[in-house]
């Protein structure tokens, strides 16, 4: 009897185990039936439109009180105001471009599971064309886009929506972006004090002051280096673009041959100088000698330690050095900014990319295309100039006030400023200390951080100061743009057959040379054959496929 | 009873040799901790090596208070139980009838060799979520659990261990009139309590560590298992795209000794574990695979 029962037991516990499994949650993919959407079906006047996408939750979104990704004000006001119902098909902890967002977007392409809409990469738009799996967004553009949405993606000319455009069709609508993101050098202004320096007007001043550094150690920490490398070139801190633009060399970009077509940068003569000049800098004892194994973040210690004192960074770069500027409510390392030194009478140009590597596509499978650009021009709208108070909902959620829980970071389709005057802006708001200059939502936030800096309120507010304020980074893009210091790369197509072949090796066969030159290892002339083998490794191949390119666009 | 030198001399540089193995397995851990309980300027300048500086617990006390990092906590706590239950009562299961010979279990061969062929052959990645998804286990706990439920290793660790087992002692209760069900649970199950103890330590490790399928399979950060979380957290950023939105994200991003804090204390239930079970653990290795 007692037998029986105990195999009772067991077998309703796995027929339980069984019925739960099955019954937890039934699929929720609410994929559209795949009917074939040629004709975005007419939405009615009034009636809710439905969008389905994939999303990935930044981790410093904070949720009010009983909203979470799926039902939050943000959503809730999209339907509300515009009548487009978004839909998650899932949600993936941390940012669109990390692994974890790319590996499962990776797995529903390739089990053709994708949403209505999502952000693809150039490469994936390119795949999914080729896949068929997107459908042309042309017409639904024409039709749908506001005049303010047309005029703000074209406000760089076009370039932008040209490279979501293939063969004269709109596959996708790119995630704009402001392209005209300056290199620039970072010198330690107290010890430029200390040491009776010059600022860094030429590539020779700066060479002074990091050979200073290095052999005074202003820092009196025992060994100090002149600069500040990573072991990633076009790294946005520490990295080493903005010494190549000095010399007039570009990583990684395309560049005019002088007879109306394209060129590859890493291979011209310019490149050779910029890294003679860098081996000189290593055999000085310039640069630190283990830069070549560290990432950012492990070489930044020698700066917050007081080691090193020059750097190439992007103008977000002060919100980096804050870890080892401030401490304890004080200012201890003292940061000034400066636009990049040339090696010769010409200015430098920093070298600038397309400024979206982000796209918003439409699966063939969508029912309402036409939800995306509503979405779009419903966002381009209230981030540009909120005309209701109400409207502060998209930026704060439901009490319509900043509480620091980025709840714009729920939009679902973004596109930012193609250009920014905040250069203009904000250096001169801030040191007026005149709060009616600033406009956008973005200069408003960076004017009252900075202020909370001035007024010393919040002293670890310092990093937007050197960001915004006078003489701070964006303080030079005014300078940059009108003396046309911005070198735009000349190739935005998608990646070329050969490219998506060859490029990873090629790429690692450059990085090994470069920092074998770098290191001094090998001579400076193996630059010469790191040339020939690229062009034999699939690097002519590729010019061709550029130009090819580049002839159909220009 | 002494010693000759060259043993002494043997015994001298195994015992240095097996110190700095161990040193050099602790040392990681222990430059974690102590980067954990360092203020954050410090650890930020690399100053912290194996001894915390400028002591604080502020990184435990964030961690503690972080809800997303207790629910990830839980969802694994959660996988861990349900994981390690089934797992080991499908082993047990299976490997009971598959220790038979041929003569009691005609088929046994046959089935023995279906699952040493999932050892070696797997579908791959895709149709392994397509599966998952068609069977409508996606965004559930029952992902993390089921697909890996049968431990084929584990079932021929056991299997070997019952096949050594006396058979006297199945004939025995036979005759005192035990069915199949009854052996295995009365004489078989305590009998190999070693063993058990030992697959049980993999498979709760193996659900402990793994992170991929929790990301693959969940829909919902709220539903990720703690190292899926984790692993979120301590990727870094791609900063060569870094629009000027992120700028305040970034500046909290940097946060090492918060993550430090995170992870070592993701890996303490398991430095627990390992000691507690240990006196089993080579004895049900070894038990299965020697005769007398």
């Amino acid at each position: 009897m007692q037998k029986i029962r105990k195999i009772g037991l067991a077998l309703t516990l796995i027929l339980s185990l069984g019925v739960t499994a099955c019954s937890s949650k039934t699929a929720d993919t609410g994929s559209a039936e795949p009917k074939a959407a040629g004709q975005p079906a007419a939405a009615k006047e009034g009636g809710v439109i439905e969008i389905s996408t994939v999303r990935a939750q930044d981790p410093y979104l904070k949720f009010d009180e009983g909203e979470n990704f799926d039902k939050n004000a943000v959503y809730d006001a999209y339907e509300k105001d515009i009548g487009v119902r978004i839909k998650n098909q899932w949600v993936v902890d941390g940012t669109v471009d990390r692994p974890q967002f790319q590996e499962k977007l990776k797995m529903a392409i390739t089990t053709n599971d994708i949403p209505d809409f999502f952000p693809a990469t150039p490469a994936q738009v390119q795949q999914l064309i080729e896949a068929d799996m997107i459908q042309d967004l042309t017409s639904v553009y024409d039709q749908y886009a506001s005049d303010e949405t047309k005029e703000f993606m074209q406000k760089d000319g076009g370039l932008q929506m040209k490279s979501g455009t293939f063969d004269g069709k709109l596959m996708a609508i790119p995630q704009t972006g402001n392209p005209f993101a300056p290199q620039l050098v970072w010198v330690r202004s107290d010890w430029l004090k200390k040491l009776n320096l010059p600022e860094p007007k030429t590539m020779q001043d700066l060479m002074n002051i990091m050979e200073a550094f290095a052999t005074k150690d202003p820092g009196g920490t025992g060994k100090s280096y002149g600069i500040a490398l990573n072991k990633k070139f076009d790294e946005g801190a520490l990295g080493l673009v903005g010494f190549l633009n000095g010399y007039h060399a570009y990583l990684n970009q395309w560049i005019d041959d002088g007879n109306g077509g394209l060129m590859y940068s890493d291979i011209q003569p310019q490149m050779k100088e910029a890294l003679r000049g860098l081996q000189d800098m290593f055999k000085k004892g310039l640069i630190d000698p283990e830069f070549a194994v560290k990432d950012m973040q492990k070489e930044s210690e020698l700066i917050f330690s007081n080691k090193i004192g020059v750097l190439y960074g992007a103008e977000w770069t002060p919100a980096h050095l804050a870890q080892g500027a401030v401490k304890d409510g004080k200012v201890v390392q003292e940061w000034s900014v400066y636009r990049l030194p040339s090696i010769d009478g010409t200015e430098a140009s920093t070298q600038i990319e397309l400024g979206t590597n982000s796209y918003y596509v439409v699966s063939k499978k969508a029912k309402h295309p036409e939800a995306l650009i509503k979405l779009l021009n419903q966002w381009i709208a209230i981030d540009n100039h909120q005309t209701t108070p109400e409207q502060k909902v998209y930026e704060f959620g439901k009490d319509l006030k900043e509480k620091g829980n980025n709840y714009w970071l729920l939009n679902p389709v973004m596109a930012f400023n193609l250009t920014s005057d905040n250069g203009d802006v904000l250096p001169k708001a801030i040191e007026t200390k005149d709060a009616g200059l600033p406009k956008t939502k973005d200069q408003k936030t960076r004017f009252e951080r900075a202020m909370k800096y001035v007024n010393g309120e919040d002293i670890s507010m310092w990093w937007e100061y050197l960001i915004s304020g006078p003489k701070g980074a964006v303080s030079n893009i005014p300078y940059l743009k009108e003396h046309n210091l911005f070198h735009q790369n000349k190739f935005y197509g998608a990646p070329t057959p050969t490219m998506v072949e060859k490029r990873e090796i090629s790429n690692r066969k450059r990085d090994e040379i470069f920092l074998k030159i770098i290191m001094n290892q090998v001579p400076i002339d193996e630059f010469d054959k790191f040339v020939e083998e690229w062009k034999k490794l699939g690097g002519d191949d590729i010019t061709k496929e550029v130009n090819e390119w580049y002839a159909k666009n220009k | 009873m002494k010693k000759s030198l060259g043993r002494r001399l043997f015994l001298g540089c195994n015992l240095v040799f097996l110190a700095l193995l161990s040193l050099m397995c602790l040392m990681p851990i222990l430059h974690i901790l102590s980067i954990s309980f360092s203020s954050g300027s410090a650890a930020s300048a690399g100053k912290v090596l194996l001894w915390p500086v400028e002591f604080t617990p502020a990184a435990y006390q964030n961690v503690f208070g972080k809800p997303e990092y207790l629910r990830a906590f839980w969802v694994t706590i959660q996988r861990v139980v349900l994981g390690t239950a089934i797992s080991m009562f499908l082993t047990i299961l299976t490997a009971y009838p598959l220790s038979k010979e041929t003569h009691q279990f005609g088929m046994r061969t046959f089935y023995a060799w279906i699952f040493v062929f999932t050892i070696l052959f797997n579908g791959g990645l895709i149709p392994w979520y397509m599966t998952i998804k068609a069977v409508g286990l996606i965004d559930s706990i029952w992902a993390l659990v089921l697909p890996g439920a049968v431990q084929v290793f584990n079932i021929i660790l056991l299997l070997n261990f019952y096949r050594n087992l006396p058979k006297e002692l199945e004939e025995s209760s036979r005759i005192d009139g035990a069915g199949h069900f009854t052996t295995l649970w009365k004489i078989y199950a305590p009998l190999s309590l070693p063993a058990l103890a030992t697959t049980g330590l993999f498979t709760i490790v193996w659900h402990w560590n793994s992170w991929f399928d929790g990301m693959i399979l969940m829909n919902h950060p709220d539903h990720y298992p703690l190292q899926t979380f984790l692993q979120s957290i301590i990727i870094k950023m791609d900063l060569r795209f870094l629009k000027s939105q992120d700028i305040e994200l970034m500046q909290k991003l940097s946060d090492r000794t918060s993550k430090a804090a995170q992870i070592f204390v993701a890996a303490f239930p398991i430095l627990v574990i390992y000691p507690v079970l240990q006196r089993f653990f080579i004895k049900g290795i070894v038990m299965g695979s020697v005769k007398e």
